[in-house]
């Protein structure tokens, strides 16, 4: 056991003649919220295929909780709490029903079973939403089903991609305050998001993936003071992606 | 096992809540589906106790005759039509639910072993797979269990003989999939599944039709064909073993109990076989679904220099035929098209029509059977060619684009392929059967003009009760507004029939015993396709200008 939450060693894939992530290395300790931000086809999703098992390396490994997920997918797995980019719901079945299934799933029962259901749906405002069906339901309110899911089970490992989706500020300034309590209790957060700003104010440390490539990787504070990055996120990720800087870093032009 | 049972009870709870719908479009869905249903139920029960009560009575007259030898000769054909069926049609299924479906990559994620998505998807696959021929094999098994001595018995001896056909079969198709898969990637494996689904169900069609069951008609070929059938027992040392389950079913409706031994030893070896390869098979599943996934993340498409736009009318045209082309049920329904030719052109070889009332009486016929398939064509794609525009209709509706247009340009493509369709039935049938110029300009003037007027009734109906929330074309079709536009495509089929020949014609004016003018009911049948046809096209235009669009 290393101790760290996420583990990275090495870990490269390719599809074919392209390399989609390359010697990707990084340790993500318990406690920490780390946002992961990129280039569309930077390689943000193959990263998280990969911890989550859709996909294999095609060299080095990847480790949840100290598990292989190559020998030891279902340990691995029994810790993870994953929202996909577009969540997958039953469509005839109902938030309830959904959740009661995950919750069988992470072998959750009973009582138990019963009173983490109804922390959710008050969690994620879903009281009013229960028992329709999934299919009837806003993409937002798909978005909360999702992520009540993710929560239900209180996994040591959130993987969240592009979680804020769909959600209203409401929503979203709840998730992050839902995180930042998880993370304080001992568990750790990988986001991906294009939301700069985001990354930014709940990402404890962040890392600029391009072409498959961790090319930076840090607090705000490290990504400020070090030589090679020097600025805020914004600055950073526009730099390393080959954009020219609109204007003292800042996300969008002046007009 | 706790997830699974959780799952089961809200499939079973969701199933409940679809039987009580919430609203009125739900309930007209429900209520067509549940009448279509028992209307075919029942006309099947009632055509398989008919001609139960015939053969009960005439049967046991022929000298000789057995009913088990007859049912051992005839079952093993009727296994292994059922045995090629279920392994095409599983092939088809189980490329969409073990690499398309949206369920296996929220499976993953979860700590659930690979061998129980595995045994989940595979079981899912068979059971989706068996379900067509379930639903027609019911009255069947109700009547044996009915009429048998030892009704147990005899339906416990065919249900397990008819599930390990099922299962292993289904299994077969499934883990072809996997291989399938490996060498296409999987949404183009779906249409190859699909084709190939198509071309056995023409094969089997091409296959019965080969035994010329027309025999039957004739007194002296049918004494001869069943007297051979039900006299001359099968070998008990077959080493078919489809036979054997045949023999077993057979032995079964003579109450021996000893038959059931066979068809519960197979029903245990399909279930054995069906465990075994889950576990088995399972990593090669996890590796196959993965690579399909980075296929699909690797696959580069050929860039083409852009070229000018054309005009709106043509840009949209182009964009029908490509969407029609695309469709996952074209290759398929090729597939099914061209059995049906071969089956029309052996139908005319093989009929013993050789004087012209039977050329007429067999052309009419035919005229209607066209118009049938162009109908049920139209209900699969046209009808449904709205609905499945889903979330691009919310785009579709900003466009400065007329909708009377876009409809139009619709219709042109598809009445052009329904025409297609229908002229080169109508004309292979009649060069066929040598039918005078007269009779075939007439089957003409209605399989054209119903080739165009039935096209838009569907789309018209289509866009009048548009479903774009329906997961999938044949979900949009199955609700009132395709029940609708069924209904009067099969209204304007059915007449011409008779229109399109004097044999028919007279028999009905001799069974009201009044005369039917037959170039004023004709030209009134054109009259009111037509009059059909605009209504629709109306009514859905009015919808697609000004009815509220609201997606979830």
């Amino acid at each position: 056991m290393s101790g760290f939450a996420i583990e990275f060693v090495s870990a490269s894939k390719s599809y074919g003649q392209t390399e989609a992530l390359r010697q990707l290395s990084l340790s993500i300790p318990p406690g920490e919220i780390f946002a992961l931000v990129g280039p569309n086809g930077a390689g943000k999703t193959t990263a998280i295929g990969l911890l989550t098992g859709l996909l294999a390396p095609t060299s080095g490994s990847v480790r949840i909780a100290g598990h292989d997920l190559a020998s030891e997918a279902e340990k691995a797995k029994s810790v993870l709490g994953f929202v996909p980019d577009r969540p997958f719901l039953w469509p005839r079945w109902t938030p309830v029903e959904t959740l009661r299934y995950v919750g069988a799933v992470f072998r959750l029962s009973g009582q138990d079973l019963s009173s983490r259901i109804e922390r959710e749906i008050s969690s994620f405002d879903l009281e009013h939403v229960r028992n329709r069906r999934n299919e009837t339901l806003s993409h937002g309110t798909r978005q909360r089903v999702a992520l009540a899911q993710a929560f239900l089970h209180d996994p040591l490992v959130y993987l969240l991609d592009e979680p804020m989706v769909g959600l209203d500020p409401i929503a979203q300034r709840h998730l992050v305050r839902r995180l930042r309590e998880k993370t304080a209790e001992g568990a750790t957060v990988l986001l991906t998001t294009h939301q700069l700003l985001l990354a930014e104010e709940v990402g404890e440390r962040a890392g600029v993936l391009v072409g498959g490539r961790l090319l930076a990787c840090g607090s705000p504070d490290q990504l400020a003071a070090d030589e090679s990055t020097r600025g805020r996120l914004s600055e950073v990720f526009f730099s390393l992606a080959g954009v020219p800087d609109e204007r003292d870093g800042r996300a969008f032009p002046d007009f | 096992m706790a997830a699974t049972i959780v799952a089961a009870k809200n499939t079973a709870r969701a199933g409940c809540r679809a039987l009580v719908p919430e609203t009125f479009r739900e309930r007209a869905s429900l209520a067509a589906m549940a009448f279509s249903g028992i209307l075919f139920l029942s006309l099947e029960t009632w055509g398989l106790e008919a001609f139960y009560r015939l053969a009960s009575r005439i049967l046991p007259e022929l000298p000789g005759f057995r009913l088990e030898i007859f049912a051992a000769n005839l079952l093993p054909a009727f296994f292994a039509g059922l045995a090629v069926l279920m392994t095409f049609g599983s092939l088809t299924t189980a490329v969409s639910l073990l690499f398309l479906s949206d369920e296996i990559p929220f499976l993953i994620p979860l700590p659930v072993r690979p061998g129980t998505i595995f045994r989940r998807q595979l079981g899912l696959s068979i059971a989706y797979s068996s379900s067509p021929a379930l639903f027609l094999l019911a009255p069947l098994a109700g009547l044996l269990a009915i009429h048998s001595e030892h009704a147990l018995l005899a339906l416990a001896a065919f249900l397990a003989s008819l599930f390990s056909v099922i299962i292993l079969c289904g299994l077969a198709g499934a883990l072809l999939s996997l291989g399938l898969v490996r060498l296409i990637p999987p949404d183009r494996a779906r249409l190859v599944a699909g084709t190939f689904s198509a071309l056995s169900l023409g094969a089997a069609l091409v296959g019965a039709r080969q035994t010329r069951p027309e025999r039957l008609f004739d007194p002296v070929a049918a004494v001869e064909l069943l007297q051979g059938l039900a006299s001359e027992p099968p070998s008990t040392s077959s080493r078919n073993p489809l036979q054997l389950l045949a023999l077993a079913c057979a032995r079964a409706l003579t109450g021996d109990p000893g038959s059931l031994y066979p068809a519960l030893g197979a029903l245990g070896f399909a279930l054995f076989l069906f465990l075994a390869a889950a576990r088995g098979f399972a990593g090669v599943h996890l590796a196959a679904f993965r690579k399909s996934r980075e296929e699909g993340t690797r696959r580069i498409t050929s860039v083409r220099e852009p070229r000018a736009a054309r005009t709106l009318t043509r840009e949209l045209f182009d964009a029908e035929v490509r969407n029609l082309a695309r469709d996952a049920g074209t290759p398929a329904q090729i597939g099914s098209l061209l059995a049906v030719l071969i089956l029309n052109v052996l139908n005319m070889r093989l009929l013993p029509v050789s004087d012209a009332a039977g050329k007429d009486l067999v052309f009419g016929l035919q005229t209607g059977l066209t118009l049938f398939l162009v109908s049920a064509l139209c209900l699969r794609f046209t009808f449904p060619s709205v609905s499945t525009e889903g979330r691009t209709a919310l785009l579709l509706r900003t466009f400065p684009v007329d909708p009377l247009r876009a409809l139009a340009v619709r219709l042109a493509v598809h009445s052009g392929v329904a025409v297609f369709l229908a002229a080169t039935l109508t004309l292979t049938s009649g060069f066929l059967l040598e039918v005078p110029a007269p009779a075939l300009a007439l089957s003409s003037y209605f399989v054209l003009l119903g080739g165009l007027t039935i096209p838009a009734i569907q789309l018209g109906m289509g866009a009048l009760y548009p479903r774009f929330d329906a997961p999938n074309a044949i979900a949009a079709a199955l609700g009132p507004g395709g029940f609708v536009a069924i209904g009067i495509s099969m209204l304007l089929a059915i007449p011409t029939t008779a229109l399109a020949s004097r044999e028919v014609l007279s028999l009905l004016e001799s069974l009201i015993r009044r005369p039917l003018p037959h170039l004023t009911l004709s030209l009134l049948w054109g009259g009111g396709a037509i009059l059909a046809a605009w209504t629709s096209l109306r009514l859905g235009l009015q919808a697609r200008r000004t009815a509220d669009l609201s997606l979830p």
